[in-house]
């Protein structure tokens, strides 16, 4: 036990072994009291921007449909590598990485009149799959959504 | 005795870091409580507001977006082990013009201000948090 203690220390030191644990959360979450809201009855896009703020993507649809999307990520990565050097031409070195690139959405989908016709939850790479090269939220998690 | 002086070591010999990043200017919201619907025109708003970060084209409409993004980060370096964390915030807005280049409508979300330097296992997203950074923030509040 001591010899392994010993041995995890002496990497440490040297920076050899690191474990690293790192959360990264992007904007703020689209509250459920508003989205229930949305849902009550017939809205419009001043109701919706009134009521959301401004969304992160606006783009046409395939459909023709004007869609604004909402988005926010919370993620937590973790990791650990190792780096061992035999002599000053040789080194191995390994790492393991937990990375989660979801970005949660809420995407609001207007007709012609501008009036609200469908709200959809779920991940942004889903739900705007022809639209998110532009959103800053992809490029923050260097733009490897899952 | 070693095994004390081992632990006291992993402990006590540790580093803290914290970044700050941003991307272009904040949004005054005096400018846009300045946007009338069906009067301020495209041109008025880019005076007012500068060149928008981006342009979308909606059929006969069109919107600007502006967006100013503001990252805090903080760590935790031990000798073993890396604990740190990014909050991001954004004043974001959104403005619809019509085939004439008359706003129509538009959406602000003024919260670049709200990050936090904070460590993973902390709520960054309270609204008492919030509401006071909004206090501290010239302008924001009518």
């Amino acid at each position: 036990m001591r010899s392994l203690l010993s041995c995890l220390l002496l990497l440490a030191l040297t920076s050899c072994l690191s474990m690293n644990f790192v959360r990264t959360r992007f904007g703020e979450p689209v509250a459920d009291a508003s989205i229930a809201k949305m849902e009550s009855g017939p809205q419009d896009l001043t109701s919706c921007l009134a009521e959301l703020g401004a969304p992160e993507l606006v783009w046409t649809s395939e459909d023709g449909n004007m869609r604004m999307a909402y988005a926010w990520s919370d993620v937590f990565d973790w990791g650990f590598s190792v780096t061992f050097s035999f002599n000053q031409f040789v080194q191995i070195s390994g790492a393991l990485d937990s990375v989660d690139h979801r970005v949660h959405s809420v995407v609001l989908a207007f007709d012609e009149d501008l009036q609200l016709v469908d709200i959809s939850r779920g991940y942004l790479w889903d739900l705007a799959p022809s639209a998110q090269a532009s959103n800053p939220a992809f490029r923050l998690l260097n733009n490897t959504p899952r | 005795m070693r095994a004390t002086f081992l632990i006291a070591a992993c402990v006590f010999l540790t580093s803290c870091a914290f970044v700050r990043g941003s991307e272009n200017e904040p949004i005054d919201p005096a400018a846009v409580r300045s946007l009338v619907p069906g009067q301020t025109t495209a041109r008025e708003v880019t005076e007012r507001l500068g060149a928008p970060s981006s342009i979308v084209e909606l059929g006969n409409r069109s919107a600007y977006r502006y967006d100013h993004l503001v990252t805090k980060g903080a760590g935790l370096l031990a000798i073993l082990v890396i604990v740190a964390n990014a909050d991001s915030r954004a004043d974001r807005l959104w403005v619809f013009f019509d085939e004439n280049d008359v706003l129509t409508h538009y959406g602000a979300t003024l919260s670049g201000h709200r990050g936090q330097y904070a460590f993973p296992w902390e709520d960054v997203h309270e609204q008492e948090d919030n509401d006071a950074k909004d206090a501290e923030r010239p302008g924001l509040t009518k």
